[in-house]
């Protein structure tokens, strides 16, 4: 039988997740496999394998390859980029240093700031100044430029990042300056700030521009080691040459490997957006437009907010106290896990984390020498999962352990039982992931108690319906293959491509021609990125927003108009106080307003594949997928009662049809993850494959 | 009361935090000035219905624990007429015990069934309050009369009403009523929100529940601080910092202070400290605890809720009348400087019982320059706040480009400001030397030069640390002071004092340089490891006359020479006065 079969892995900090689907079966085949640090393309090809011979295909029966990976988040986080070095205006050497002066914590002096990602001795600059309105008032010292090459060409740097006051509005110095450099250090990448970003703040586009800079050479490597085993035939996949590959960006879209050499910071802080993008993209197809992802891992908790089906995007995102001024999905990791601990403090409230078991020694229950208790054990020990099953494919879990440590650390302290400890272990991290929901749809404006709860991640499914009630958020949507869901977001995502400009004026100064005259050429740009991309007319897709704020107010808010319409100008106060109106909670639409920015993106939809969806059954499942019942504790709803021990009924997933129906307590496993219900609540499986919980209140 | 359960309080305490997060949240969104949004410069709190702070969300830390003494003033005043849709308005730090007049507190109480259980409580800074000054922070102010209008706590919203008079009064008497106005209904929003909030959680836990974990609350966080204290070793610690003084001639001003540590008790007593000045540095009492509750939890290890439990095993004794504890007429608008010099002062102090948790001084606060005029016939003011040299720590050098412990503000981008004002920034640079020498080095002062490019402004400036630079500590050598030059176009060059009382004339052209303290030392210099000192050479931090001279190492062609440094350092050893022993 004939297959059409897309593949795409996401390499994680210990395991790479893959994912094979078979259109034309509708099957979906999944793999985990250790991340290999050394190279990753190890561990991807060996993931994707597996993957793909579930289906008893090979690799050249491949039609598209999706990949998420870590490499440039890691490459940050330790340090271990190019040797850069930086060139900018006389009079500011000490940009990179200085930076935006925040201190990390309020209070802490132990904790400081981490030395900034260029020496100070290979900060050089050069004499020459462009004004705020573009202008020359200085013309660029070539000699000093030449100087600063041949001390880099002496350091032995690999890449450089150039920067110059205003050169958003004139990049003239820049584009020499970087010329000169190309012509003074064959082999070195040379990046101008302007090639990553437009934006004017010169300390955040400093350091974009650096990080940019700094993992070129990086992902230049991987990238080219990532392609040639894909297309191996002996050792490799055997990938024919004529199939797409695609890299995840921060801000959820595709680009090509050939854009990912080049922008490789943008594919930094891209790993959970993958997660993000599948979740829009499985709650549409269940018809859910508002969501709140909440995606647990083994030390954190990634939280983001998706109204009208769109993740919301930010342009100011901090990687390690780097700040970066890409596009990234507005994403909020809180310090909640899996691995979680849990302790009792000198004021005797219990508390969990903010420190973490972390992969090594992990929670006690993975008998690799972890003696804390965390949130994983309490979960092992409330049988919310099976001892015996495999977290990740290679442990077996210790639930005497998990038990032991719950009782000598918290339970006996305490004076209450095992069970109520750990049933407190849950509850506190749950407050703690609530705070993290809440600021961020506080923060946006938001009342989550509108918003579907999405919960994945292996972890996920255990937490959604406690944590939802916490929010009084009535639905809890269990995507599915919960474990590895952002692989999956490679498979489905668009290509993407974004182009911003500052451009500061009153509104009231401008006509709908003057705003159009600026915004066509970004169009004309996007347009004629897809069309190298062999995106054909009818699949590409503009997007322009303004960005707007009050006269006198320091922050703004993009607004998405119409611009193929006549008179979007027009209707652009309205749609912005609307928007004030929610995010703020008040607008005045008397007062003047002004335009900050414009940030075109150009979307090339690569045809989708369409997901499988469940066959219908009744109301109840399938014999099939009873597995059993296991005694499971719950703390109570009431807030005043007490928790009990439940003979609960296990259920597979993988045998539910749509509109099978199932009342909490129970659990349903699956072989990336595993969902609690809680007593009381409502489990409907959704012929779009999702799991839809309404949630006990 | 019934024993408390240890996973309730937590769930309570993180659900209290979640309302004051918020509440800064939609306050930093929804309001109008860059001082509020980019600085920071506010605080948002859920207090009990006592007026006892629940939760602070601390933005700028030297407002914490500011809004009890506020909330006992009002509740004073109107203990019996307090009803549901009052807002309370007041900023006067002598009848509305406020911080300084720019700083306006917003105030809600929170009903539920008919009875007070709460209040939510915002303090911001605003642009302008009116005074002889744009941005009410007259250094040269004699009396609080000169500084703003004067609002003792009023309604400005009673039982839902809004009070049209405050409103209109408010707003003629400052010169920037839209930002004022904006930033206004930022608190009001934040307020409100948090209330919602803290309503959602007494219906969903049980108003006698939630409000008797809020008492629970308070001592465990005293529980917590007492375990702190009682871990310091008793005794009375006693240190004097100094600001420098007023304008052409000044007069030092001593911050004389004591801790005092028994058992787990902790008092600060300021006898000793400067009578209270014409010129406004002087610090309400409020404004002075924050300032030591600062500096205490920067010691302290534990992560201790920010509510009043916190500050009940804490005395805070201030003459009335001094500089720290001023009484009316004394102007405060520039209060914020003292507030550095008392962190300073107390972490002077606590460094002699717990050398391991503080640094040797630092910068001292922010510099914040003012230019203001007329430019394309337009009015502006600039001012900001630039900073950020710590002193030595105990296991790092000071650090550059973080600011001092008692504010967290970002400096403001050079594109920005130009793309704004009249002004070119020619240079924003680490000033290499400078730092004081030690086992670990102060941090670097940087200086950041203006060109005017407009035809004419005045220039202000509120700096400090010439006379008195940051103290090293254990050995460490002090850093350098500031140095604060006006160069004219026709070449001449006039040295600004510390704290200008009167404004300095800036034509097109003139440029204004200033350069900050630097921080001081930890530990002896001739300790500091050669491959440190060589490393900061390469590094450009430090320069090959500087390394031998203050610390000893002989640099040569990039490399240590080990004899002569060894020769050098026995050299200088002998010269100290560790030398006899």
């Amino acid at each position: 039988m004939v297959k059409k079969i897309r593949v795409a892995s996401d390499v994680g900090g210990t395991f790479t997740d893959s994912i094979a689907y078979d259109e034309v079966s509708g099957t979906i085949t999944v793999s985990k496999v250790s991340t290999t640090p050394e190279n990753r393309a190890k561990g991807t090809v060996e993931g994707l394998k597996r993957a793909i011979d579930q289906h008893g295909a090979s690799g050249n029966e491949v039609d598209y390859v999706g990949h998420g990976m870590t490499t440039a988040t890691n490459a940050v986080i330790q340090r271990n980029g190019a040797l850069t070095a930086f060139l900018t205006n006389h009079g500011f050497k000490d940009l990179l240093e200085i930076g935006r002066q925040n201190r990390p914590t309020l209070f802490d002096i132990s904790i400081v700031k981490p030395g900034a990602l260029v020496d100070p001795e290979l900060c050089f600059t050069a004499r020459g100044r462009i004004d705020a309105s573009g202008l020359e008032v200085e013309p660029l010292n070539e000699a000093d430029v030449i100087q600063a090459a041949q001390a880099m060409h002496r350091a032995g740097v690999k890449a450089v990042g150039v920067l110059f006051l205003h050169s958003y509005a004139n990049p003239g110095h820049e584009q020499r300056a970087r010329a000169l450099l190309e012509q003074h250090l064959p082999g070195v990448h040379v990046c101008a700030s302007t090639d990553v970003s437009r934006e004017f703040r010169e300390y955040e586009r400093a350091s974009t521009t650096v990080l940019n800079a700094y993992l070129r050479p990086v992902m230049d490597r991987y990238l080219r080691s990532l392609y040639g085993m894909l297309v191996d035939e002996t050792d490799g996949l055997a990938l024919r040459n004529d199939v797409p590959v695609m890299v995840m960006d921060a801000a959820g879209g595709l680009m090509s490997l050939e854009s990912a050499r080049s922008r490789p910071v943008s594919t930094v802080l891209s790993g959970p957006a993958g997660g993000v993008v599948a979740s829009a993209h499985v709650a549409r197809r269940a018809g859910i437009d508002h969501i709140i992802t909440m995606d647990i891992g083994g030390t954190s908790t990634d939280i983001s907010l998706i109204r009208k089906g769109r993740p919301e995007i930010t342009r100011s995102a901090v990687l390690e106290t780097v700040p970066i001024r890409i596009p990234v999905i507005d994403i909020n990791a809180i310090g909640a896990g899996g691995g979680s601990i849990a302790w009792i403090d000198e004021g005797g409230a219990l508390r969990v984390g903010p420190m973490s078991a972390e992969a090594v020694p992990g929670p006690a229950c993975y008998g690799r020498g972890g003696e804390r208790p965390t949130v994983t054990d309490a979960n092992l020990v409330l049988g919310r999962f099976d001892g015996k099953s495999r977290l990740g494919g290679s442990l077996s879990l210790n639930v005497e352990a998990a038990f032991r440590v719950i009782r000598d650390a918290i339970a006996e302290p305490l004076d209450i039982t095992v069970y109520e400890a750990a049933a407190g272990i849950l509850r506190v991290a749950h407050s703690n992931i609530v705070r993290g929901i809440r600021v961020v749809s506080v923060e946006r404006g938001y009342d989550p108690r509108d918003f579907a709860l999405v919960p994945f991640g292996g972890a996920g499914p255990m937490h959604g319906s406690p944590v939802a009630r916490e929010l009084r958020m009535p639905r809890v949507m269990i995507p599915p293959t919960p474990g590895i869901l952002c692989a999956m977001g490679q498979l489905i995502s668009d290509l993407r491509h974004d182009f911003v400009a500052t451009h500061i004026a009153a509104y009231a100064d401008q006509t709908e021609e003057d705003m159009s005259e600026l915004v066509l050429p970004l169009v004309q740009q996007g347009l004629a990125r897809l069309e190298r991309e062999g995106i054909a007319p009818e699949q590409r897709q503009i997007e322009v927003r303004l960005e707007v704020r009050y006269v006198g107010q320091s922050y703004d808010l993009p607004i998405l108009v119409d611009f193929d319409a006549r008179d979007y100008w027009k209707t652009l106060p309205v749609l912005f106080h609307e928007a004030h109106q929610v995010r703020f909670g008040y607008a005045d639409p008397s007062a003047p307003i002004e335009i900050v920015g414009i940030n075109v993106t150009a979307i090339g939809r690569i045809d989708t594949p369409v997901l499988p969806s469940l066959a219908h059954g009744g109301s109840t499942p399938p014999s099939q997928a009873h597995a059993g019942r296991r005694k499971i504790y719950f703390e109570p709803l009431d807030a005043h009662a007490k928790g009990q021990l439940f003979n609960t009924p296990v259920y597979r997933r993988s045998e539910l049809m749509a509109g099978n129906v199932i009342t909490g307590p129970a659990i349903i496993e699956e072989v990336s993850a595993t969902t609690v219900l809680y007593p009381g609540d409502v489990l409907t499986a959704h012929e779009s494959g999702n799991l839809i919980v309404e949630v006990a209140q | 009361m019934k024993t408390f359960d240890p996973i309730r309080l937590e769930v309570l305490k993180n659900a209290f935090d979640t309302i004051a997060d918020e509440m800064a949240l939609i306050l930093m969104r929804a309001a109008y000035s860059p001082i509020v949004r980019d600085s920071m410069d506010f605080s948002t709190a859920l207090c009990d219905a006592f007026g006892q702070t629940l939760a602070q969300g601390v933005t700028t830390p030297m407002h914490l624990g500011s809004f009890y003494d506020a909330m006992r003033h009002l509740l004073s005043h109107y203990e019996g007429n307090i009803f549901e849709g009052d807002v309370f308005i007041g900023n006067d730090p002598y009848a509305a015990a406020g911080q300084h007049l720019p700083d306006i507190y917003i105030i809600q109480p929170i009903f539920f069934d008919g009875r007070l259980v709460a209040w939510t409580t915002t303090l911001a800074h605003h642009a302008d309050v009116g005074g002889i000054v744009p941005g009410s922070n007259a250094l040269g102010a004699t009396e609080i009369y000169q500084e703003g209008i004067r609002l003792p706590f009023l309604k400005l919203y009673e039982r839902g009403a809004r009070n049209a008079s405050i409103w209109d009064i408010l707003m003629l008497n400052v010169r920037v009523p839209s930002l004022v106005a904006g930033d206004l209904f930022a608190q009001m929003a934040a307020c409100h929100a948090g209330q919602r909030s803290f309503v959602d959680l007494l219906e969903r836990y049980g108003a006698d529940e939630v409000l008797s974990y809020a008492e629970e609350l308070h001592n465990y966080a005293e529980r917590l601080t007492r375990a702190e204290i009682a871990q310091f070793p008793d005794g009375t610690f006693a240190f004097t910092d100094y600001l420098d003084g007023l304008g052409k001639n000044p007069v030092p001003i001593p911050i004389t202070l004591a801790v005092s540590i028994r058992g787990d008790e902790l008092e600060v007593d300021f006898t000793g400290t400067s009578a209270q000045v014409k010129g406004g540095v002087n610090t309400p009492l409020p404004f002075t605890k924050a300032a030591v509750f600062t500096a205490l939890r920067s010691v302290m290890k534990s992560d201790i809720p920010n509510c009043r439990g916190f500050e009940r095993a804490i005395r805070v004794q201030a003459p009335l009348g001094t500089v720290v504890n001023s009484v009316h007429p004394a102007p405060c608008g520039a209060r914020g400087i003292t507030g550095y010099r008392i962190i300073d002062a107390m972490l002077g102090a606590l460094s002699i019982p717990l050398p391991d948790r503080v640094t040797a001084d630092g910068m001292g606060g922010a510099s914040v320059p003012a230019f203001g005029g007329w430019h394309d016939g337009k009015p502006f003011v600039f001012s900001e706040t630039v900073m950020g040299t710590w002193g030595g720590a105990p296991t790092h050098d000071g650090q550059v480009g973080v600011p001092h412990m008692g504010a967290n503000q970002a400096n403001i981008p050079v594109e920005m400001i130009e793309t704004n004002y009249p002004l070119r920034i020619v240079r924003y640079e680490i000033v290499p030397d400078s730092g004081g020498a030690g086992r670990y080095r102060g941090g670097n002062a940087f200086v950041r030069e203006y060109e005017f490019l407009g035809d004419e402004a005045v220039l202000t400036l509120r700096s400090d640390k010439h006379d008195f630079p940051p103290y090293g500590l254990f050995g460490g050598k002090a850093g350098s002071g500031p140095v604060s030059v006006l160069r004219q176009k026709e070449g001449h060059e006039v040295t600004l004092p510390v704290l200008v009382t009167e404004p300095y004339v800036m034509k097109k052209g003139d440029v204004f340089r200033h350069r900050s303290p630097a921080g001081g030392g930890y530990g002896d210099a001739l300790d500091r490891p050669e491959g440190m000192v060589l490393d900061d050479v390469l590094d450009g931090l430090i320069s090959e006359a500087h390394a031998a001279e203050a610390f000893g190492v002989v640099i040569e062609a990039g490399h240590v020479n080990h004899a002569a440094t060894a020769v050098r350092r026995d050299a200088m050893k002998c010269r100290s006065p560790a030398c006899d022993s």
